[in-house]
Parts: C-alpha cells; structure tokens; sequence
C-alpha cells in the first residue's frame, strides 16, 4: 500500500528537521518528528509500507514487527486527520520530494510511538464562529440575541 | 474556464453594475499608495472614506504600476439593491470562507457580523467591499478594514499580509510575533515612544524582498490598560485616546497612531529578524535564538485565523520568510518594557550584516 499527501488541502513544511503539516481545508496545524517524521517523508517520497518498515526498523534497530505495528497505528491517525490518502499505485512524485529523509532530523536512540501534535491556538483566537451563527434565509446575517 | 468560475464572474460583474447603476454618481475616488502598490479606491456610504482615510498609513509617494480599482459601498446608507448571495448558507463556513470561492481568478470572504462580503478579481485587479449597513460595522472591521481584499492583492505582487507586529530604525526593522496576548501592541507602542519606526501592532505587510511595510495606522486598547502604559506613550496618544472615549463604547478603544515626522518617509524597512514574543513571570527578560518552527506557526497560525484563505501560497512564502530570516524567542520579564526595547535595539544592532540564509 503507498500514500499521498492529501494535496491540495494539505501542505507540507520542513522546519529544523520536524514537519509542520498544515490542513487548509480545517486550518488545523500538526507536528511530526522523529520517528513520524522519517515515516513522513518516506510516504511523501512514494516508499511503500513494507519500505517505510524497513528503513525505521534499520535507523532505530528495532524488530520489524515492533516497528510495523507502530507505523500502521501512525499510518492510521494519518488517515484520520485526513492528511494522506492511501493509494494502491505508487503516486508520482516530482524531483524536489526526492531526498527528503535528509531535512528531517531523528535520534536512533530514541524510538518513542510516533504523535501528531495537533496546534490548537487558531480555535483559542476566535471565541466565536460568526458563521454559524446567521440565520438561515436570504444572506447570512447575523442572527438577533434576545435583548 | 469551468462553469464555477463564469458564475462567479457573472456575481462580481452583476455586483460592479449595481456600484455603476445605483451607487457611482455617490461615491468619491481617490488614490492612495500602500506597501508599495497603489490603489483607486471608489467609496459611497456613511463614514466608508472616513473609515478607509484614517485607517491606513498612505504613502503620499504614489508607486508606479497599474493600480488596483476597490470599490466600497453600503446598501443602506446608499439606498441601493443589496446583494443576493452567490450561495447556500451550507457553503458559508467557517472563519468567513465560501466554498468554491477560495481559489481561482475570483475570490471571496464573508464576515457574517458584518454582514461585509469581500470579492476580488485577481485578473483584473479589482476588489469589492459590500456591506448590508455601514453603521453596523463592528470595531474590528472599522480598525483593520478590507483585510481580505488586501491580503488577495498584495499576494499578486508576492508580498503577504501578516498577523504581527513592526517596529525598527534606520537600519531595518524586526516582525514581533506571538499569540493573542502575547504583548505585540505594547511592545510596538513602547517602540514607538521611544523614537523607533512603527509599522503596526497587528497587521503589517511584507514583500518578497523581506521588506516590512506599514499598512493599518490604527491599533485597539483597552482603556483599562491605559493607566499601565508608560507616561511616553500616554503623551504620544493623548489625543487619540481622548477621540476615541468620544466615540467609542465597546471594550477596547480605536486609536489612531499618529505618523510621526521623524519616520514620515519612511513606510517600508528590511527585516533583520523575526521575534517570538511570550509573557512570562521571570524576573529578567530573555532572549535567545530560536528554531523556525515556533515562529512559522505563530505566523502563520495566527494569520491563517485572522485572515481567511492563507492558502498554500501563503503558507510557502511565510515558510521561506522565516527560513531565511533570523529568529529569537523573547521572554518577557518583570523588569519592564525599557528592558524590551533596549533588547530589540540590541538585535537590531547585532543583525546588522548578518547573512540572510538563502532559501531552501
């Protein structure tokens, strides 16, 4: 099985070896690293699951049925949060995402269950949702408080 | 083109007939310069040109290139049809979006509060501000107003609208950055009453040759604040302060930031660095170098949730701004803003000719 970023609702960035993924769709903002964000860039270079396995289980010499339990957990919160989607083609991949296990910074010592962090500042911003509050009929007005 | 986007030209088209039909022979227009770009704006409507005028820092300096034409009326005020909207309240989401309208040559935002819909024509260069009631309008829209017309325009020529704070010297300038709360505005107005170049506490503009710009000359406190701000800053916004209490009821205060003579031609500064801004509880203030990471998301975090539509454009630019652009992460102590200031002067000082990294 391979995956492909979920584009063009989410993107990517590379920041001091973690990645920053941004879902454009929800504004919602993640981090991955270390072990998620190896998992990470291999998906994104096109590499298959069985791949990705083997490359993590070398770079933290950890037992590939560990690691691949691990992974598909990961794989799976991945495809929850709606950042990848599974594909049974390997997905095309274009020059610049070749080589990208280089930006990304791991510690083969520490093989900690990979996490997305999920950034929560943008819903603490907006202490309403002006939207979703608007009547229903002609434009979306805003809907009259009781006095 | 799709059928979307020729229905979507039609709605800005029938919206531009109703401005020349029922609106135009009321409007005023007038040309400003902003960031580098100019602008014809066409106004009608009870205080819109007021609102508009007294808002933004303008360049008296027009820049050359083909201006961008923004029209701006109310239906109430100028008795004319209101708009029907261009779709179901399903496709009204979240944070001012509307599906469909969020890529491609027309683009378009909703504050629903305000009952404002901003349209944009990134082809032709023309915007539109529609609003239900311009005495309606709410304090956020009438400090910062046409934030989403900005943003679209100034993204055409490559440069952003950002959610931070500028201020600098004669050398350059530092972004100040961080969460609702986190001190922006008195960090900048400090700058200010200590003679720096204020190019805004909440909005500022930069261009892809990593110059900051002033856009919005306005700023929101809250008069509860005012007695802790230091008597230098009083001074310097006595006035403001004092027109404000005139006109103002709701919590936080309009001020107008006067353009001050010795920074009078002086609209746009290189950026040195960026600063990652926190209030903290430690005795003395800090600052250290920091990764890019914390300061991207501050950026473009916050921006994204101000500003609707930072799209993956936005998202590449701000990324290789701060990859390139040194980054500091300021704890700010008990021991006062003068200690900010002097820390901010001091980076000032120490980034003078510090390679700025190439983009990855």
């Amino acid at each position: 099985m391979y995956y492909r970023i979920n584009s063009p609702n989410v993107v990517r960035e590379y920041f001091d070896g973690e990645v920053v993924v941004v879902n454009l769709e929800t504004g919602t903002y993640f981090s991955v690293e270390n072990v998620g964000a190896v998992v990470w860039a291999m998906l994104e270079e096109g590499h298959n699951l069985d791949e990705v396995v083997s490359k993590v289980s070398s770079s933290f010499g950890k037992p590939d049925q560990e690691v691949r339990s691990i992974i598909e957990k990961f794989i799976l919160k991945l495809l929850d949060q709606g950042l990848i989607i599974a594909s049974i083609d390997k997905p095309a991949v274009i020059p610049e995402e070749v080589g990208l296990i280089s930006k990304v910074r791991f510690d083969p010592a520490r093989f900690t269950e990979p996490e997305i962090k999920k950034y929560t500042d943008m819903q603490d911003l907006l202490l309403l949702d002006p939207i979703h509050d608007v009547d229903s009929s002609g434009w979306p007005v805003a809907k009259q408080l009781p006095k | 083109m799709d059928q979307l986007e020729l229905k979507k030209g039609e709605f800005l088209r029938n919206a531009l007939q109703i401005f020349n039909s029922q609106v135009s022979k009321k409007s005023e227009k007038f040309m400003i310069g902003l960031a580098g770009v100019s602008f014809t704006f066409h106004v009608a409507g009870e205080g819109l040109k007021e609102m508009i005028q007294q808002s933004l820092y303008s360049n008296p300096i027009l820049p050359v290139g083909s201006p961008f034409n923004i029209f701006v009326w109310d239906s109430s005020s100028t008795n004319s049809t209101p708009l029907q909207a261009m779709a179901s309240i399903e496709s009204f989401t979240s944070f001012g979006q509307i599906s469909g309208w969020n890529k491609g040559r027309y683009l378009a935002s909703f504050e629903a509060d305000a009952c404002a819909l901003s349209l944009f024509d990134c082809q032709d260069r023309v915007g539109i501000y529609w609003i239900l009631d311009s005495k309606k309008l709410p304090q956020y829209v009438t400090a910062t107003p046409l934030r989403s017309i900005f943003q679209w325009a100034f993204r055409t020529i490559g440069s952003e609208l950002l959610h931070a704070a500028g201020i600098g010297d004669e050398s350059g300038a530092v972004l100040v950055v961080g969460p609702g709360g986190s001190g922006k505005s008195n960090t900048a107005l400090t700058g200010l009453a200590n003679n720096l170049n204020y190019f805004g506490d909440d909005y500022c503009v930069i261009s892809n040759d990593y110059k900051v710009h002033k856009l919005y000359s306005t700023t929101k406190i809250y008069p509860s604040d005012i007695p802790f701000f230091s008597e230098n800053i009083r001074t310097l916004l006595k006035e403001s302060i004092e027109q404000s209490n005139k006109i103002q009821n709701n919590d936080k205060l309009v001020v107008n930031i006067p353009l001050a003579e010795q920074w009078s031609n002086h609209f746009s500064a290189p950026i040195k660095a960026i600063i990652f801004q926190k209030i903290t509880s430690i005795e003395h203030s800090t600052l250290s170098r920091c990764t890019g990471k914390d300061v991207f998301l501050a950026i473009a975090e916050n921006t994204s949730a101000l500003l609707p539509y930072a799209d993956a454009r936005a998202i590449s630019n701000i990324a290789t701004f701060v990859r390139s652009t040194p980054c500091y992460r300021l704890n700010v102590g008990r021991d006062g803003r003068g200690r900010v200031i002097d820390i901010i002067k001091g980076v000032l000082i120490d980034s003078e000719g510090e390679e700025r990294c190439q983009p990855q």
